[in-house]
């Protein structure tokens, strides 16, 4: 590491440098000593190549009656997209981003409304189908993953 | 979007309010005068569904009447 220690406080340099590759030199701070990064690639990159990343999705499919929560929140209820994590699972899913895209809307349609996130814990033996049907993203509809 | 939670015990929880607010027809009488919205939230790890959980997206209300492509993007972080 290039960064001085003094006094157990890392040392940086404030302002702009002009590094070649190869070079070593130190982490570089703004004028209130923040401590300036960018991304070197997408947000979601490294986690993504390291097969952390996973994807579902459906497509061009009809809402129906129990996508609601005004029809209910019980074993009948039916999100549109959601995630299960079954309890012999080793890992959190950690939400990263949900799409609903309308792609037919009828003539007077009536509204969804809003849209609510509902979850509960406890959870022994739902259905397993979202995960069966999850696909990492760093191989796109090439592989599904087995459940754990 | 046509996966019903069979098993599920009990019943489930309101969390939170989603930002996607794919259209408003509470004025429209035909689609092309449909108010869109946004499509897609950023939940950026701010919703974690542990071991044995389960999490989805719901409508306030029921309807029938549109058809969607709906996704989820998440991350598995070792517990």
């Amino acid at each position: 590491m290039s960064q001085l220690l003094l006094n157990n406080i890392m040392q940086a340099l404030s302002g702009p440098q002009a590094n070649s590759d190869g070079n070593i030199g130190p982490i570089r701070l703004g004028k209130n000593g923040d401590l300036i990064s960018s991304n070197l690639h997408g947000r979601f990159y490294e986690q993504t190549y390291r097969g952390n990343v996973y994807s579902l999705g459906i497509s061009n499919t009809a809402a129906t009656s129990l996508n609601a929560i005004a029809t209910g929140l019980t074993a009948t209820a039916t999100p549109y997209v959601g995630v299960y994590n079954p309890p012999t699972s080793t890992v959190n899913l950690v939400i990263l981003k949900a799409m609903i895209v309308p792609t037919t809307i009828a003539n007077s349609a009536v509204s969804p409304g809003g849209f609510m996130w509902c979850g509960a814990a406890g959870q022994t033996v739902l259905r397993d189908s979202f995960r069966t049907t999850r696909r990492r993203s760093r191989r796109p509809a090439l592989r599904v993953r087995p459940s754990p | 979007m046509t996966t019903v939670m069979t098993g599920l015990s009990g019943s489930l929880s309101v969390l939170r309010g989603s930002s996607i607010s794919v259209f408003n027809a509470a004025g429209a009488s035909t689609a092309a005068t449909l108010i869109g919205g946004a499509t897609e939230e950023l939940v950026d790890g701010s919703l974690i569904c542990p071991p044995g959980g389960v999490l989805g997206l719901f409508g306030q209300l029921s309807t029938t009447t549109f058809s969607a492509t709906v996704a989820i993007v998440w991350e598995e972080v070792p517990v």
